[in-house]
């Protein structure tokens, strides 16, 4: 948990834990160093104490010895105050001595001096009061006896003094060396502190700076084409970690928008191919058209004067045939390059029609059935009457029977339906397929067809719809006549 | 970067605790705590024979801890280099529990022992009896059985050099009582007339006194008798242990091993290795250890009861040339032991 929030928490943050923390170890171990360095050293300053402590005792010894012999030689009161004095700083001091008996020959040395000081200080108190009683003899006596335990007593604090200062000075060596030994002992923790404080800020700019190192990286990568870029997640929840998980979406959405750039051109450039297609097939069946009919607006103005004529000879059937034959072409010039309505194609359809039942003395029996709906749909040009053409020629042409034609135009949910129906040859399943597949050579054009074959139909058909089943052709075989069917959707 | 921050704090806890622990150490080595004991009795000799009074004194120490008694060597700190007389009136001065003494007889030393004893403290004589005294207890060897010892020494010698009128020479300390020489020169005559019955020659013994008040004259007294070739002894008897170092060193020198017999006293290692290359006959040994117990109990006895047995006899052994071998064998594997 903890760790996970370090990881969560800002560059501020860390740095200043970072700092604060080495610091206050670092602090922490310098002033343990530096408290127990002064008790250390307080302890070095008391080491020689004892020592003086037992010089005081030998001084206020020798002053008590000296007060008395000044008492004894004067008798003076002054003599005695000061032996007086001099007996209490004695025994004040004899205070700090050891009197137990413990197994160190020091302190059993303090516990005999202080015996044997009991003892001196009995002596002189009868010295002096043998004095003050003028008893020559015995205060004589006293004195020379207080004199030897007073020998012995200096002695003893001499040679105890001695073994005191060799004592302190062991001791004194020991601290020293402790000393030393402690200065050796605070550099190494503060060297050990230390590198490892600089471990940790290497470790700590490291995780910083490696993110960001790795995401410069991956910047020139995505700056030099490389959308692909995979940057490892930082894990960490800082400033760092949060540049680099934007600059990680940044570079997916970049990707995203690129793919669908790319996608809008390609869908793009195939519209325009399929423009430039349709343009060409146009064209194509422009040029079909042209070498059909080699100058229909000649032909055109010549129907229509020809219409005129047999207008004003009162002739009406020929009128009519030739307005027929009039818009016939008028529609040929007029709407080969433009999209038409399914009406428009249904009436070229009875034109033809009409002008084919005059020119074979009413051979073809057509027959209609239009849903009136559907006529203001929009479709290509051009695809009905090649369909009704290729009836006449291929299928009811070369029969014995009666030929005939039915057109259909209907609705079924979203799309038109144009059938051209005709009882005619029929058509193997074979060549129903070459068809569809638009792999059967366009027929010859021929003086009776305005040239536009079936593969043209189909192919403008799918290029107009985006779809490709656009024709379907059925037949039940020889003599069982054929049906074309153009299907194309109500709205485009 | 979490686990190098805790790393940081744990090696600077351990190393304040390493830290801690040191300062402890030099602390407890600074001001250690000190056993307390009942009572303080205090061990006196004089400077001579100091490796034999050791092994008394550290026996004594052991026997006290054990009684709950600690038992100071006085003088041994002390500056000034005082007689066994001033170290007794120190601690006659110093209100001691007992005193374990040995020192040389004359009338200030029992008068300070009786003084002592007038005050409280006990006082045992050690190895040399303060008879005209008041002490509570004497341990030590009982001269009469020490002559006898080495009169079976002598006549072994005797009877094995074929010495018809042994002269012999008894080296003693010049303090050591009348009484007491003449015991250890009975003892020896005793010995004599009773291995020779019936015959009149008895061995010419001589005690040469050894002055004790310089220092460094037991070497030169031996000298001069190595010196002195007419009267040359046959046997030498040595009451000490630094007599009989004397002694043999003199007879190397002086080129007398074999001349001069010697009979030793106690057994250090050098006495000991002279005993085996037979430059010393035979010496006698005392049980130091025994010597250090029964003082401190008979002192801890006089306190608890009152009183106490005023002889402790000690045991002493002959030591010959096999037993010194096999003395420092032992020695020898004691010290690679250690």
């Amino acid at each position: 948990m903890p760790v996970t929030k370090w990881n969560n928490a800002s560059i501020q943050i860390k740095l200043t834990a970072a700092f604060t923390f080495t610091l206050v170890i670092i602090l922490a171990v310098n002033l343990f160093m530096y408290m127990n360095t002064n008790s250390m050293m307080s302890r070095v300053d008391e080491v020689y104490v004892s020592n003086v402590n037992l010089n005081e005792l030998s001084e206020a010894l020798q002053m008590l010895h000296e007060s008395v012999r000044g008492y004894l030689d004067t008798k003076s009161s002054d003599a005695l105050d000061t032996y007086y004095r001099a007996d209490q700083e004695y025994r004040e001091l004899l205070e700090g001595l050891n009197e137990r008996v413990v197994n160190n020959q020091v302190k059993i040395m303090e516990k005999n001096i202080k015996a044997q000081s009991e003892t001196y200080l009995e002596k002189v108190y009868e010295t002096v009061q043998a004095k003050r009683g003028r008893n020559v003899e015995r205060y004589k006596l006293y004195y020379d006896e207080a004199t030897v335990v007073y020998g012995d007593i200096q002695n003893c604090i001499y040679s105890l003094n001695n073994e005191q200062f060799k004592n302190n000075t062991n001791s004194y060596t020991m601290l020293l060396s402790s000393l030393r030994y402690m200065e050796i002992v605070s550099t190494l923790i503060l060297t050990m502190v230390g590198c490892i404080n600089m471990v940790m800020i290497f470790m700590l700019t490291k995780s910083m700076t490696s993110p960001l190192i790795k995401l410069s990286r991956a910047a020139n990568e995505v700056a030099e084409g490389n959308f692909n870029v995979v940057i490892e997640d930082v894990g960490s929840g800082d400033e760092v970690g949060i540049v680099s998980r934007a600059f990680q979406k940044m570079v997916a959405s970049i990707q995203i928008y690129i793919r669908e750039i790319k996608n809008s051109v390609e869908r793009e450039s195939r519209m325009k191919e399929k423009e430039l297609l349709m343009e060409s097939r146009m064209r194509e069946a422009q040029l079909m058209t042209l070498q059909a009919q080699i100058n229909p607006h000649f032909l055109f103005n010549t129907l229509n004067a020809g219409a005129q004529l047999a207008m004003m000879e009162g002739a009406d059937k020929t009128t009519e045939f030739i307005e027929n034959m009039a818009d016939f072409f008028r529609y040929n010039i007029k709407k080969m390059n433009q999209d038409t309505t399914v009406g428009e194609e249904v009436r070229l359809v009875d034109n033809y029609i009409y002008i084919l039942n005059v020119r074979f003395t009413g051979e073809i029996h057509f027959e209609k059935e239009v849903d009136g709906q559907v006529l203001d749909v929009k479709v290509p040009s051009m695809i009905l009457q090649p369909i009704v053409e290729n009836a006449v020629n291929y299928g009811i042409r070369n029969i014995d029977r009666e030929g005939k034609i039915r057109l259909r135009v209907y609705r079924e949910g979203d799309f038109i339906y144009l059938s051209v129906w005709d009882n005619g040859i029929g058509m193997g399943e074979e060549k129903i397929s070459q068809i569809l597949r638009g792999e059967l050579k366009e027929v010859d054009l021929r003086s009776n067809s305005n040239g536009i074959g079936l593969g043209n139909v189909i192919e403008r058909l799918k290029l107009y719809t985006s779809r490709e089943d656009v024709m379907d052709i059925k037949s039940a075989g020889k003599d069982a006549g054929t049906e074309f069917i153009i299907k194309v959707p109500a709205h485009i | 970067m979490v686990t190098g921050f805790v790393v940081m704090l744990l090696v600077a806890v351990l190393c304040a605790v390493y830290f801690s622990v040191k300062m402890e150490q030099v602390s407890e080595a600074d001001a250690r705590t000190y056993e307390i004991y009942d009572r303080h009795y205090v061990f006196i000799t004089d400077d001579a024979e100091k490796e034999f009074w050791n092994e008394v004194y550290a026996a004594a120490v052991e026997e006290g801890k054990k009684e709950n008694v600690y038992v100071e060597r006085l003088g041994e700190d002390l500056n000034v280099n005082y007689q066994t007389e001033d170290l007794l009136r120190i601690a006659n001065n110093s209100s001691v529990d007992g005193i374990i003494f040995c020192g040389e007889d004359n009338e200030e030393t029992v008068s300070l022992i009786n003084e002592a004893v007038g005050k409280g403290i006990a006082v045992v004589s050690l190895r040399q009896d303060i008879e005209d005294s008041q002490r509570q207890c004497f341990v030590g060897v009982n001269s009469y059985d020490l002559g006898l010892e080495y009169g079976k020494q002598i006549l072994e010698l005797t009877e094995l050099e074929q010495i018809q009128h042994p002269r012999i020479c008894i080296l003693a300390d010049d303090t050591m009582a009348e009484s007491k020489q003449n015991l250890i020169t009975f003892a020896i005559q005793d010995s004599f007339s009773e291995a020779r019955q019936g015959e009149e020659d008895l061995p010419e013994i001589e005690v040469r006194k050894i002055d004790t008040a310089e220092a460094f004259s037991a070497e030169e007294a031996i000298r001069d008798i190595f010196i002195d070739n007419r009267n040359l002894p046959d046997i030498m008897v040595c009451l000490n242990s630094v007599y009989t170092q004397c002694a043999y060193q003199a007879a190397v020198d002086y080129n007398r091993v074999g001349e001069v017999k010697i009979l030793g006293y106690y057994t250090t290692d050098a006495i000991l290795d002279a005993v085996e290359k037979q430059i010393i006959y035979s010496t006698v040994q005392v049980d130091t250890e025994e010597m250090g117990i029964q003082s401190i109990r008979a002192l801890t006895e006089y306190h608890e009861s009152g009183y106490t047995s005023s002889y402790v006899p000690i045991s002493t052994m002959i030591i010959g040339g096999r037993e010194a071998a096999a003395l420092l064998q032992k020695s020898e594997v004691e010290d690679a032991g250690n």
